[in-house]
């Protein structure tokens, strides 16, 4: 599984938050539990051994023992139900298509009667993907959208595919089980440091041996760190980068480097971003409108930017920085050169146990979180100005108006804007919420004009 | 000695049937007002596929029952359908066929789904204190207006259950402590405004065994879905037209107008 930053933070210590109430997310939850045997742990004897013993078993079978063909592979086969349950399987065929031909152009002959590769896309904005024992990877709308080219689309399927064909899962799992006698013999905590060392073993391994599975295609094997390069980015200031020693996979900048240094010899091989960017143009604009619906409006500027520079004539992305920068709301336009590990655990708690409403309350009370906010908002306006200059047809640029004025309190402004968007707009899909926000604005002017009487 | 045995025994039972006596009293329906005096009570709504959450608690690890989840949340969509059912609403399950269907309803439901996921995380064991419920500060986002004006209802419903069920094991390791446990809430989602209208749980005292345990469950989830669904939404209010106020969508329109000129 690949190590993510904020916004993957995010859920797992919403997880963890969630795990005190009784509505938790049962999608979430099982990934997080299976992920803990993926988690890897170092068995005993591993202790007195050498780094080079932690290894996985690549290309030759390994039995499965007592329980573990239902443990392990049986309820990975079922997530593929869950997911479908959930809506979550991305069913685009031609998205479909292009991780597969790559997933099966990689993926060694299977070495066991249990493992079948398959890929799937899954319906998420994160910048993730994992892999089962059974052979079943999947990978992020997210993932894919962030993505430059087929070659990297390659490097990351490269290392879940290395998690099944090493048995990783399988291996972690046997470890676990030797280390609950420790645990009970109260070693804990060097059982669980452990544990976590040999799961960063496993995705180092399942990184470096990427470059193997990849130098037998025609993919670009510098690929590999540039796509590790992306679990590095943390816009939102959400990751409060802990100490390596507690995580279970390796730090991120250290991950781009070491395969950067496995990958300089190896010849470059063409790259072709046009074939890629054909299948994934939806999935781009899909993944920046993820981004500023979940409120994670620093990843959706800066996303933003990036495909406006790839799509310099496209109106639809400078709307969503325009959207983003509306979302921003009371909070400075970027993360302060001194933001601090401390100032990132402190996002992530307000994240996790206020709502978006409490948070952005919190700070407009106080003047830096007011000028912030006017900032702001005054930032959209002009990027809303500047796609009607550019296209005065491009109506939703209005529902952007229509908000901007309604979070500066300008009701009139507002309701103007909004009927404009509706009048312009006829079939708008937002009717509803336009409508609502209308009918809220007729009630306050007209307490207004009551309260003036 | 015996004698007063007895009568610390008789203290304690009589306590105990006082407690169950008075929880079945203490419905836990936390609403709005205007839910409550019936004017944003929904006729029409939607009961969202529920999630169910089966977590068998081993020693060294929890195990998520994906498979079992699944069936049990075909039979609790459906009883808490038939509970709203029963009580004069017009109810509609979207279930996973109809929403794979249609692309556009899919897209709105994961987007819902997630928003009120996110939702429940920030407020978690808070929404049950209840003042915020009623003074509408709680509200899950325009993705809940979207679904609801798609499939043309007044509100939505999503119901989540979690069931842990430890190994004998961990039990033992725990002394005794901690049994099974079942929970519901359903929470219904207002259409037009996007606040939660109504946060339904089933009152303390009648979780867990009491409508049966892990084996009851799933030797027979319809029955033991029909019974947590029944005991959690046995209290809320009918549905009542005549209670309900609507407003059009051209009398909006038209006042804005007048008050913008």
């Amino acid at each position: 599984m690949i190590r993510l930053p904020g916004y993957f933070i995010v859920r797992e210590n919403r997880l963890a938050a969630r795990s005190r109430t009784m509505l938790k997310s049962p999608l979430c939850l099982s990934l997080v539990l299976l992920s803990l045997s993926f988690a890897g742990f170092d068995a005993p004897r591993a202790q007195a051994q050498s780094e080079d013993d932690l290894k996985g078993i690549y290309g030759e079978p390994v039995e499965l023992r007592r329980k573990e063909p239902n443990d392990l592979i049986d309820t990975a086969g079922q997530f593929l139900g869950l997911f479908e349950r959930r809506s979550l399987l991305h069913e685009d065929p031609a998205v479909l298509e292009l991780v597969r031909r790559i997933g099966h152009e990689l993926a060694p002959p299977p070495t066991d009667y249990y493992i079948n590769y398959e890929f799937y896309v899954l319906r998420d904005p994160s910048p993730n993907a994992f892999a089962f024992p059974n052979g079943q990877i999947y990978i992020h709308t997210g993932m894919l959208a962030r993505l430059a080219d087929e070659s990297q689309l390659a490097a990351i399927l490269a290392h879940e595919i290395n998690h099944v064909a090493g048995h990783h899962t399988i291996l972690s799992h046997r470890i676990t089980a030797k280390r609950f006698l420790i645990n009970i013999l109260g070693g804990g905590l060097a059982s669980v440091m452990g544990q976590l060392r040999y799961s960063r073993h496993l995705e180092q391994e399942a990184d470096d041996r990427a470059s193997l599975l990849i130098a037998d295609t025609d993919y670009d094997p510098h690929a590999i760190p540039e796509a590790l390069q992306i679990l590095v980015e943390d816009f939102e200031g959400l990751d409060p980068r802990i100490a390596t020693i507690w995580l279970t996979h390796p730090d991120p900048e250290g991950r781009v480097e070491t395969s950067r240094q496995i990958v300089a010899d190896m010849p470059a091989r063409p790259r072709d971003p046009a074939a890629y960017e054909d299948v994934i143009y939806p999935l781009r604009e899909l993944t920046v409108r993820d981004y500023i619906q979940d409120d994670y409006p620093y990843t959706a500027m800066a996303v933003a930017r990036r495909f406006m520079e790839l799509y310099p004539d496209d109106l639809d992305f400078v709307m969503a920085l325009g959207d983003a920068q509306r979302v921003l709301g009371p909070r400075p336009e970027a993360l302060p050169e001194d933001y601090s590990r401390s100032d990132a655990r402190r996002a992530l708690r307000q994240r996790v146990f206020r709502t978006r409403e409490q948070r952005a309350e919190e700070l407009l009370a106080t003047p830096e979180g007011v000028a912030n906010m006017a900032a702001n908002l005054a930032a959209a306006r002009a990027t809303y100005e500047f796609i009607l200059e550019m296209d005065p047809g491009y109506t939703e640029a209005y529902r952007g108006m229509g908000e901007v004025y309604e979070a500066e309190g300008n009701d009139r402004e507002a309701g103007r804007a909004y009927l404009t968007y509706l009048q312009e707009t006829p079939g708008a899909e937002d009717r509803p919420v336009i409508m609502a926000r209308l009918t809220e604005i007729r009630d306050r002017l007209t307490q207004q004009e009551t309260d003036d009487d | 000695m015996i004698n007063k045995a007895l009568r610390q025994l008789s203290i304690a039972g009589l306590a105990t049937v006082t407690l169950l006596a008075a929880a079945g009293a203490m419905a836990k329906v936390i609403a709005t007002d205007e839910f409550e005096d019936g004017s944003t009570r929904p006729i029409t709504l939607v009961v969202l596929p529920s999630r169910v959450e089966l977590t068998k608690q081993r020693m060294i690890r929890q195990e998520a029952q994906v498979e079992e989840s699944g069936e049990l949340e075909t039979h609790l969509t459906a009883a808490v359908a038939n509970e709203f059912r029963a009580k004069g609403y017009e109810v509609t399950v979207v279930d996973a066929a109809a929403i794979a269907a249609d692309p556009g309803i899919r897209e709105l439901v994961v987007d819902a789904n997630r928003r009120f996921d996110e939702f429940m995380t920030n407020i978690g064991a808070r929404l049950s204190k209840g003042k915020r419920i009623r003074n509408r500060e709680y509200s899950v986002g325009d993705e809940a207006r979207l679904l609801a004006a798609r499939l043309d209802v007044d509100a939505l419903a999503f119901a989540r259950m979690q069931i842990i069920v430890p190994a004998a094991g961990v039990r033992a390791m725990n002394f005794g402590m901690g049994g099974e446990t079942a929970m519901l809430a359903v929470t219904v989602v207002d259409g037009a405004s996007s606040d939660i209208e109504a946060y339904i749980t089933l009152p303390a005292l009648r979780r867990g065994k009491m409508f049966g345990g892990h084996d009851d469950i799933v030797n027979n989830p319809e029955e033991q879905m029909a019974n947590y669904a029944n005991g959690t939404l046995d209290d809320i209010p009918r549905a009542d037209p005549s209670l309900r106020v609507e407003t059009s969508e051209e009398d909006v329109l038209s006042d804005l107008e007048s008050l913008l000129e």
